[in-house]
């Protein structure tokens, strides 16, 4: 009944961003209130999306669309399929809801934009747009599309709105992320070349007449030919379907990326190196030391409400792309090359800290932060272990909450003095009370304080980190050791900033602006703060939409290789 | 006893030719357009700039739809080959005809309103000097036989020389002297290099079983010598690494409607050659026969050298000239692929490639229109502020530079999309490794483009404007629709590929 629900997230923006784009100039309160209405259903969509998968506790993929897109007779080369494939499973409804809150939340605080304001809420919609079709995709070709679709709005709202450095800021985000995405375009390419669909192979084949009924002898008889490599090349279907993707059966026997081949490459197999290509490309986007850097001059450039999207989903899609492209078709590698994801989460989770620790710009602090925590989400994800994976996902949708929270915060003192230097504030807490109380807060909950969304994500990967068979046991030392590192610099910041007497190093006018929160503003921080909050004493809330998912994950795609070890 | 065989021999060919005629009708009727053209220009004089417009413009639209026929012609039949064999009609040929009509008509439309166009230096000569380059670049399409080949290359450069030099100015002369002085080398080039395939097969027809039979008797060195030294020539044409070096100053020069002419249809009816020859000399041996290897260095080197020598440019049609050494590049990845698919990107990589460049050059004559200091009308920087001034300008530079960089949802995407799949079956078959460098290095050239590419809208967004409101020549009605139909296409393409594609079917090779 509601499987219109994902389709309705992705093209609702749209069709509000034509509306907003033929109103006259001059409406700018119309504008405002369009994309928070439709920021607010979509929100609303993905509440309902998300206690939909949550009560069903079962693996499958749910709310499920399957239209045939593009369909080409490419020749004696076969035939190419693309469809408008949607769902939602375990995996991604965290990541749905996600979304829902902080593009809600970032479209409240975009309420103070008065510039080419037209232009920045088309601007905005198109961006939730492209991230909901990026997270409900189940055919490659269809996420490539909104992945790359959603650097174009970013680069102008960054571009446009940021602050001074902005256009630095704008072309190193694109430039960056460009080169992750050529890096994913490579594999999907080889991949597409190298699988096919099998109920549509049948098809071709003559065995079947449509492919959504065909029979399970039919199938076993077309992945039997597959394996013998006797199937005619212009009757091949290739597809981009997530799902077939996923099953080495469907691998042609002659591709390089058969899993029984093996034929190496400088000494790796090319299923190694399309691991590792993928894997970059998504570990830019997440960020992974050594590929951050244009993390923290995007963040600290971009306005507010840009940031508070940047920080709290696009870095998600590098973690949920891990999981369902790169973890998902490369099983194998995730294996072997558990020590190097988890050996780099390390590394990630330490210097993102220690960078965190040395900046004078509170921005950059928050954007440092978030290098450091989203460590934790590739560690738990290395350990390749239950409590790791949920734990990773726990991790991020929990940081996508707390960074939100943070740059909002970042927000709040800028806007008003347009100041952002940590070392020109003193005992805030006592010119705003609420803002303090907040801040205070917020920062207890994003170094990991027992109560908070932070400390269970935090656990749990670690705990895989711990449990984990692949993973050497220094890596959870050393990734604790990030707690410690976290603690440091909320704590230094807290005191540095809002404890003690008042005080400023701003011109007299400015520090006249430092006014307390207003209700807007109050909302937004209270909200995200209750969620945190909630989801730190009742974590199951959120464990209860994916644990079925993972366990069935780890149990169909790495039980072959986990016995190996 | 001579005179004899000659006296049965001539009326037969006499009536082989009389009878070949009715292939290459479209050829006759722009050689009477031509002439009528010409007519009106001694008539009338400058009075007559629109008059022979119309008529230019109506006339090309006729042959367009005459051609029509022949395509349906070339469906139902076998390869024609007329006039002794030299030209062979083939739905290959009659498609890249097509393309070269097409290219015309959107010349002839974005030069309308243009500073080319308003100019007082405007000749007429432009017209007939189009329909002779549109003429020679036919001949190309289907000339199977060298002098033919060379013949109709000579027709094009001589015309495309003077059309450079459209702008008279010493600007223009200096582009259409160093255009003349490339051309002139590569054309003997070419010539020395079919003087040594002539020697070794004795024969001029490159569909001639002979000419394979003696060119894989011939020794390795001196073969690919000659082979290197005829494609030379098409590589002029192409403007392909290392013969490129006259690019950025003949575009620069040139007229910009004219610039959008050259960097579609010459390198068509070059690729058209290329893919003639290289057709029938890939039946060689293979085995120690490199010349994939060369031409696959010769594609990567024109992707790294286009895209690289975009990257500092400030002038916007030097960058479109680097930019379109680039897509050559990427073009001739169709060839060296050796596949069917490879070839059928060809096609469908031109057909937007056309969209894509005119609507680029169109738009740089509208913002050239909106710039007030003549000496920047061309500079990227004058861009400034343009696209905040004037939203749906910007919005369709960024749809068509997106499909130039080729991103999605841009047709540019797809295309691209379907030639590093041809390369990638290339490789799989193969295991040459240059292929394998080719697909990655290929693919990372898309990361430098962006680079330049993007400057475009991010002069126009990102900076603020300068100018104080003086009065500027906003575009017509008739552009901005213009506009819309070469743009908006990209984005539908991307949707439905499947209408581009159908060409497939139509094109066989």
């Amino acid at each position: 009944m509601l499987d219109f629900l994902p389709s309705f997230l992705i093209f609702f923006p749209l069709l509000t961003l034509v509306i907003v784009l033929l109103l006259p100039d001059q409406q700018k309160s119309l504008f405002k209130i369009i994309t928070l209405v439709t920021t607010g259903l979509q929100f609303m969509g993905s509440i309902i999306i998300f206690i939909n998968i949550s009560q069903s506790k079962s693996a499958t993929l749910q709310f499920v669309q399957k239209l045939d897109w593009i369909n080409l007779d490419l020749g004696a080369w076969g035939k190419l399929s693309i469809e408008y494939f949607i769902g939602v499973d375990g995996l991604s409804a965290g990541m749905i809801l996600l979304t829902g809150i902080v593009m809600f939340m970032g479209s409240i605080s975009s309420w103070k934009i008065e510039k080419a304001s037209k232009g920045y809420f088309a601007l905005y919609l198109l961006l939730s747009s492209t991230i909901m079709g990026c997270f409900l995709a189940m055919d490659f070709f269809l996420f490539y599309l909104f992945f790359e679709f959603m650097l174009l709005p970013m680069y102008f709202l960054i571009g446009i709105w940021g602050g001074e450095r902005r256009e630095y800021a704008a072309i190193k985000f694109f430039l960056y992320t460009l080169v992750g995405s050529v890096f994913i375009l490579m594999v999907m390419i080889i991949l597409y070349a190298s699988v096919i669909d099998p109920q549509k192979t049948a098809v071709e084949m003559g065995y079947a007449q449509d492919a959504n009924q065909v029979e399970e002898s039919i199938l076993k008889r077309t992945i039997s030919m597959l394996e013998e490599g006797i199937i005619p090349k212009d009757k091949q279907v290739h597809t981009f379907n997530f799902l077939h993707l996923q099953d080495s059966q469907n691998y042609l026997a002659d591709a390089s990326l058969n899993i029984h081949n093996t034929q190496t490459w400088g000494g790796l197999s090319l299923r190694a190196w399309a691991f590792l290509a993928l894997f970059i490309g998504f570990a830019i986007k997440l960020p992974v030391v050594p590929v951050h850097t244009w993390l923290p001059d995007a963040h600290v450039e971009a306005p507010t409400p840009v940031s508070v999207v940047l920080a709290g989903i696009l870095l998600k899609i590098g973690g949920y792309g891990l999981l369902r492209i790169v973890y998902s078709i490369f099983p194998d590698m995730a294996v072997e090359f558990a020590w190097l994801v988890g050996l780099l989460g390390a590394i990630s989770i330490i210097y993102g800290a220690l960078n965190a620790l040395a900046m004078s710009d509170l921005k950059k602090l928050v954007a440092y932060s978030s290098v450091s925590h989203m460590g934790f989400v590739l560690i738990g994800i290395a350990s390749l272990t239950g409590e790791g994976i949920n734990g990773a996902i726990f991790q991020m949708f929990s940081h996508g909450v707390l960074s939100a929270l943070l740059f909002l915060q970042v927000g709040v003192l800028y806007d008003r003095t347009h100041n952002r230097n940590i070392g020109h504030y003193q005992g805030l807490l006592k010119k705003m009370p609420y803002f303090g109380v907040t801040v205070i807060i917020s920062f207890f909950a994003s170094l990991g304080l027992p109560g908070f969304s932070g400390f269970i994500g935090e656990l749990f990967t670690l705990l895989g980190a711990f449990a984990s068979p692949y993973l050497s046991i220094w890596i959870g030392v050393v990734s604790v050791f990030g707690i410690v590192l976290g603690a440091a610099y909320f704590l230094w910041t807290l005191q540095r900033m809002f404890l003690g007497v008042f005080g400023t190093q701003l011109s007299e006018k400015d520090e006249t602006q430092l006014t307390d929160l207003d209700r807007r503003e109050s909302f937004m921080l209270i909200t995200l703060i209750a969620i945190a909050f909630v989801l730190g004493i009742l974590p199951n809330l959120f464990f209860n939409s994916t644990d079925a998912t993972v366990i069935f994950w780890l149990e169909t795609f790495f039980k072959p290789f986990l016995t190996n070890l | 006893m001579f005179s004899e065989s000659l006296k049965k021999l001539l009326p037969e060919q006499l009536q082989q030719i009389t009878e070949s005629l009715a292939y290459v009708f479209p050829e006759f009727a722009l050689l009477g357009l031509f002439l009528i053209l010409l007519l009106g220009d001694l008539i009338f004089k400058n009075k007559a700039k629109w008059g022979l417009f119309i008529i230019l413009l109506v006339g090309l639209i006729g042959i367009f739809a005459l051609s029509i026929n022949q395509f349906s012609f070339c469906q139902c039949q076998e390869v024609q080959t007329s006039f002794l064999g030299m030209i062979q009609i083939d739905s290959l040929g009659v498609f890249f005809k097509f393309i070269f009509l097409l290219s015309a008509i959107l010349t002839l439309l974005i030069a309308l309103k243009t500073n080319f166009w308003e100019s007082t230096h405007f000749k007429n000569e432009f017209f007939y000097l189009l329909i002779a380059l549109v003429l020679g670049l036919n001949i190309m399409a289907m000339s199977v036989n060298l002098l033919m080949i060379y013949i109709a290359i000579e027709l094009v450069s001589i015309s495309s020389y003077v059309l450079v030099f459209f702008h008279f100015n010493k600007e223009s002369s200096e582009g259409s002297l160093k255009y003349l002085i490339f051309g002139a080398v590569s054309s003997a080039v070419m010539l020395y290099g079919m003087s040594w395939i002539y020697g070794f097969t004795g024969s001029l027809f490159i569909n001639d079983p002979d000419f394979i039979n003696h060119l894989s008797q011939t020794p390795t060195f001196p073969l690919l010598l000659a082979l290197f030294l005829t494609f030379g020539g098409l590589f002029f044409k192409l403007a392909a690494v290392p013969f490129h070096i006259w690019t950025p100053d003949a575009y620069q020069a040139a007229p910009s409607p004219i610039v959008a002419f050259f960097s579609i249809a010459p390198k068509a009816a070059g690729l058209v050659l290329a893919f003639r020859l290289y057709q029938s000399i890939t039946v060689l041996s293979i085995q120690e026969f490199e010349f994939q290897s060369i031409m696959i260095i010769v594609a990567l080197a024109t992707i790294i050298v286009g895209n690289f020598g975009a990257l500092s440019q400030k002038n916007v049609k030097r960058l479109m000239a680097y930019s379109s050494i680039a897509h050559i590049g990427f073009l001739l990845i169709g060839l060296v692929a050796e596949n069917e698919l490879g070839h059928n990107s060809i096609l469908f990589y031109l057909l937007t490639y056309i969209l894509m460049n005119f609507g680029a050059f169109l738009l740089i004559e509208v913002l050239a229109n909106m710039i007030e200091n003549p000496s920047d009308k061309y500079q990227l920087a004058a861009y400034t502020g343009l696209g905040r001034k004037y939203p749906l300008l910007g919005v369709l530079f960024s749809i068509i530079v997106l499909a130039l960089i080729g991103l999605p949802p841009t047709v540019g995407f797809t295309a691209k999309f379907f030639l590093f799949t041809a390369l990638w079956d290339a490789y799989q078959n193969s295991s040459e490794l240059l292929l394998l460098i080719l697909f990655v290095i290929g693919l990372f050239n898309v990361v430098v483009s962006l680079f330049y590419y993007l400057k475009i809208p991010y002069f126009m967004f990102f900076k603020k404007e300068n100018s104080n409101g003086q009065q500027i020549q906003l575009p017509s009605i008739f552009q901005r629709l213009l506009l819309l139909g070469l743009s908006l296409p990209l984005i539908l393409f991307f949707i439905f590929p499947q209408v581009l594609t159908q060409v497939w079917d139509w094109v066989r090779f």
